[in-house]
């Protein structure tokens, strides 16, 4: 097969706060033509960067599509040259005020535009590609996560790119919507077209790559053919575990344990819990839910189904129209989100902008809720930076200084500090935490995910009362005690874990009553 | 962008500019803007060299003066850098400025039975509500409104009621009967704010006495160079200067005591981290407003703070100036309250930068106004000044976070 890209001695080093970080060091990368090459590696290995090399050049190295040497110095020329990208970070790929056809201007020719043009070729393209629907004139921050993703994926795409890069293009995707994608990316491939896949869903690339690089702390660890290693794995399972091994550089996955425990004190109760979105449309609509200590409720369903609504007012950070909320007994319903965190509440966003300080440094963002902690005006300056130390250490976030700006970590590295914050909120005297997290797991890889999940369950037996929003169902069937399933704005049902089944769960999900599943 | 056979482009630095090469930037941008504004007077056909020469002069021989002026624009920068930090726009310092000078000539009317040792503080405690009042719409605009901008707006909009409240008084109930202008009378002497020129030292240990109303010094050496200037009305005597610092109210300690708490208590960090909450919290709804919001801090309470803070300081200086130094009211403002801006952002949204700006703010402004009346200058041309000088300074904020790079294609 044809070589269609070939990168040497790819370097590229970024500057910060005086610490020197080789994010890529002496890269050699090639993709065949018609393969789906899968690049993983740990959080902060490279692996963005590196993509990020062809769309502005390395600070050394050379890059040649088909064999000829070409200097990729910005987008642009790099769409030229038939490359398409769906980046990791939406945040900055994507303009929230706009809409989606105007986020895709890339196929507009000449010199005038005209959206209408560009507005019916995304709908051409939607149906060619099986991408499921979306409305080319809704602005952006109108969007779930996932359909944000899809716009994404869409945008790189349209422009009918021989090589198409994805950068974690999976991690906000109903399970549907990635078969779809990974259907599309087998056509894709017999037609020709070249893919690197970056994803830490690692049966991703076990099941539908055709080679594997490795990257970790910046260098190449190894280039595998995927074919012929399955032939030695007995299992995906076990495929999985060798390349997690070679991700990290020692064992790292081992299954998880849930202890048994009888859960006994309500924590937090709401009842009949109606609420609107942005747009006025009522997502949320009678909910109730019951949370007690030492105990995690998964609350699975497609993600856009009002989990994400419901969470907001339950907190307060969104007007509830009717419903209460209890704590511990207490009636909180609109109370502030001061007030409720301070019983002991901690909030993981799925909307990472809403946790994030990204032009404050990593301490800054990491003491977002212990900075209160002392009883005078004064922040405890020495105390606090302890304990950001430690949380830097114990979650391993990958960090030059803790005095460098979050936006300089790299995607899962970022998640690490939200995630080590909320898990590290010490509720008031005594009384167990309450823990609100909405897909912890995101963008994290896979050691760290299955770090992550230990600490849930760790602080689960130490008292913890924990609401899981998660769309990732392994991730709901693995910790949870109880499964509550979200469809438009209703719960569909309530099962215990030990019922529950990714079967039964899907079933659910897809709007089916609980009845006809358990009949 | 392409210039012949190059790429121009601008690229994110990986780390914002900060601590000292921050200031050596500034001090470049700053050069840069006495440049423009040296090609803009050449062609008015005025040497720039010799106009920065004497403007330079100009503030050795009235260095009181200068500080007088310091005292006002250290004020109110001060309080725009809070609400700056948090980013909210308060343009409008001026009309609480105003509303400030108007404070303390109303309690000097009215309260006029009290003993100064009681009016004077009162006058302050006015002059800093009544700021703050000021400030309010913003806040509330700001916050309930909903709508980005509405800082700007509201606080502009507010400086105009302030300057015709203050020019119906002074041209109605407050005019002074006996001039034939609109000015106010007088406020009356025992009521005014102690300057430097009657205070007296007294050092225990040294028993020393300084007297500031006449700090006079030798000036043999430059005799000569003064002797060359052409400083017009200007009396000098060349054989000893003589600095009268009754220009120079007591607000002046006031002002830097007020810098330094606001530099402890917002601006500095220990290990990377701010020493007050309230220093953090700006610093987050500053930068993330939503995130903020999430973590459970109140937009509202930082806003209400910002805004009190900066009304309350804008107005302590309308204070100081009234009752410290012009003793009576226009009826045209100042424009301190513009150039206070353009002090803050100068001084890097730092209270220890803004007093260098402000200092060099009062340089420009007192060596202007002494030049404005020898060179005929229209007093427009300060204007001009702090202008280039505003526009140079927020180019640099520009480069702290961007670098323009280039190259062949
Ligand atoms: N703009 C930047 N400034 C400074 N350092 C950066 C910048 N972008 C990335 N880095 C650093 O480069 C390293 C690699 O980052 P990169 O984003 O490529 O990781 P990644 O492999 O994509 O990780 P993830 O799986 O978490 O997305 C990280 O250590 C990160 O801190
Ligand atoms: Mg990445």
């Amino acid at each position: 097969m044809d070589i269609v890209l070939e990168m040497q001695g790819v370097c590229k080093t970024f500057y910060g706060d005086g610490v020197i970080v080789k994010a890529n060091d002496q890269v050699n990368f090639n993709l065949k033509k018609g393969e789906i090459h899968a690049l993983l590696g740990e959080n902060g290995a490279g692996k963005s960067t590196l993509v990020g090399t062809l769309f502005r050049k390395p600070d050394s190295g050379i890059i040649r599509l088909n064999g000829k040497e070409v200097e990729l110095n910005d987008p642009i020329t790099a769409l030229n040259y038939g490359l398409g990208i769906a980046r990791q970070d939406l945040t900055k790929s994507l303009i929230e005020r706009h809409t989606i056809a105007e986020n895709i201007l890339s196929i507009s020719k000449g010199f005038f535009l005209s959206l209408t043009e560009i507005e019916n070729e995304i709908i051409k393209v939607l149906n060619m590609y099986d991408l499921g629907e979306l409305d080319p004139k809704v602005r952006i921050w109108k969007l779930s996560g996932g359909e944000k993703q899809r716009v994404e994926i869409l945008k790189a795409l349209i422009s009918d790119p021989d090589i198409l890069i994805l950068d974690e293009p999976t991690s906000m995707l109903t399970p549907t919507e990635i078969d779809n994608l990974f259907k599309l990316l087998n056509k894709l491939k017999a037609r020709g077209k070249s893919i690197i896949l970056i994803s830490h869903h690692l049966e991703e690339a076990v099941n539908y790559s055709d080679r594997i690089t490795i990257l970790r702390q910046g260098k190449v660890v190894d280039t595998i053919d995927t074919h012929k290693a399955k032939e030695n794995w007995k299992s995906e399972e076990e495929g999985i575990r060798a390349i997690a091994n070679l991700m990290v550089g020692r064992e790292s996955l081992y299954d998880l344990y849930r202890e048994p425990l009888k859960p006994v004190n309500v924590a937090i109760e709401i009842k009949g819990i109606n609420a609107k979105n942005e747009m006025g449309d009522e997502v949320v609509r009678g909910v109730g839910l019951k949370l007690m200590d030492n105990q995690i409720v998964g609350l699975a369903g497609i993600s856009g189904n009002g989990q994400a609504e419901l969470v907001e007012a339950m907190l307060n950070l969104r007007k509830a129209d009717s419903g209460e909320v209890w704590i511990r007994g207490m009636n909180i319903t609109n109370k502030s989100i001061r007030a409720i965190k301070n019983l002991g509440v901690a909030y993981v966003p799925e909307v990472r902008r809403k946790a994030l300080i990204l032009d404050l440094s990593v301490r800054e963002n990491l003491l977002l809720n212990s900075y209160q902690y002392s009883p005078t005006p004064m922040i405890e300056n020495d105390n606090n930076a302890l304990i950001t130390e430690e949380l830097i250490d114990r979650f391993n976030i990958k960090t030059p200084s803790p005095l460098v700006p979050v936006r300089t970590l790299s995607g899962g590295n970022r998640q690490k500090v939200v995630v080590a914050r909320e898990f590290s909120v010490i509720p008031p005297d005594g009384a167990g935490l309450i823990l609100i997290v909405e897909n912890p797991t995101f963008g994290l890889d896979v050691g760290t995910t299955q770090f992550v999940r230990e600490e849930l369950l760790k602080m689960r037996a130490a008292g913890a009362a924990i609401l899981l929003v998660s769309s990732d169902l392994t991730e709901i069937l693995t910790l949870s005690d109880v499964i509550s399933v979200m469809y438009k704005g209703r719960i569909m049902g309530t099962v215990d874990s030990e019922d529950a089944t990714r079967e039964n769960i899907g079933l659910l999900m897809g709007g089916v009553e609980l009845e006809e599943v358990f009949s | 962008m392409r210039i012949f056979h190059y790429e121009v482009f601008m690229q994110k630095r990986v780390s914002t500019i900060t601590g000292l090469k921050a200031i050596r930037v500034r001090i470049f941008a700053l050069f840069c803007g006495l440049t423009v504004i040296g090609i803009f007077f050449g062609f008015l056909g005025i040497d720039p060299i010799a106009l920065y020469v004497d403007i330079f002069w100009v503030n050795i021989l009235l260095f009181p003066n200068t500080l007088g002026r310091f005292i006002t624009l250290l004020l109110i920068s001060i309080g725009l850098a809070i609400p700056f930090k948090a980013r909210i726009d308060n343009i409008g310092a001026e009309g609480q400025y105003v509303i400030g000078t108007l404070a303390a000539f109303g309690t000097s009317l009215y309260f006029s039975f009290l003993d100064p040792v009681l009016l004077i503080p009162l006058m302050f405690i006015n002059g800093f509500i009544i700021g703050a009042i000021w400030a309010l719409p913003v806040v509330f605009f700001r916050a309930k409104g909903g709508f980005q901008g509405a800082d700007v707006v509201a606080s502009f909009l507010m400086v105009f009621p302030a300057v015709f409240l203050m020019e119906y008084l002074v041209s109605g109930p407050w005019r002074d009967r006996e001039t034939g202008f609109a000015y106010s009378s007088l406020i009356p002497e025992i009521n005014r704010i102690p300057v430097l020129g009657d205070l007296k030292i007294y050092i225990p240990l040294l028993d020393f006495h300084l007297d500031f109303s006449s700090i006079s010094f030798p000036m043999v050496n430059i005799k000569e160079l003064f002797e060359g200037l052409s400083l017009g009305t200007i009396q000098i005597n060349i054989d000893t200067i003589r600095w009268d610092f009754s220009p120079v109210h007591i607000t002046i300690f006031l002002a830097i005591f007020l810098t330094l708490i606001a530099y402890y208590f917002i601006f500095r960090y220990v290990n990377g981290i701010p020493k007050t909450k309230i220093g953090y919290e700006i610093n987050v709804i500053g930068k993330n407003p939503l995130a903020g919001r999430t973590a459970g801090m109140s937009f509202f309470k930082v806003i209400l703070f910002c805004m009190i803070i900066s009304g309350g300081l804008a107005g302590l200086a309308g204070v100081g100036e009234i009752a410290g130094n012009q003793f009576r009211l226009g009826t045209t403002s100042p424009g301190y309250g513009f150039t206070a801006i353009a002090v803050t952002y100068l001084g890097g949204l730092n209270p220890i930068g803004i007093l260098v700006s402000a200092l060099f703010f009062s340089v420009l402004s007192v060596g202007g106004n002494a030049i404005k009346l020898t060179k005929g200058l229209p007093g427009t041309a300060l204007d001009v000044f702090s202008g280039v000088i505003l526009f140079f300074v927020l180019l640099a904020e520009f480069f702290f976070r961007y670098t323009i790079k280039w190259r062949r294609v």
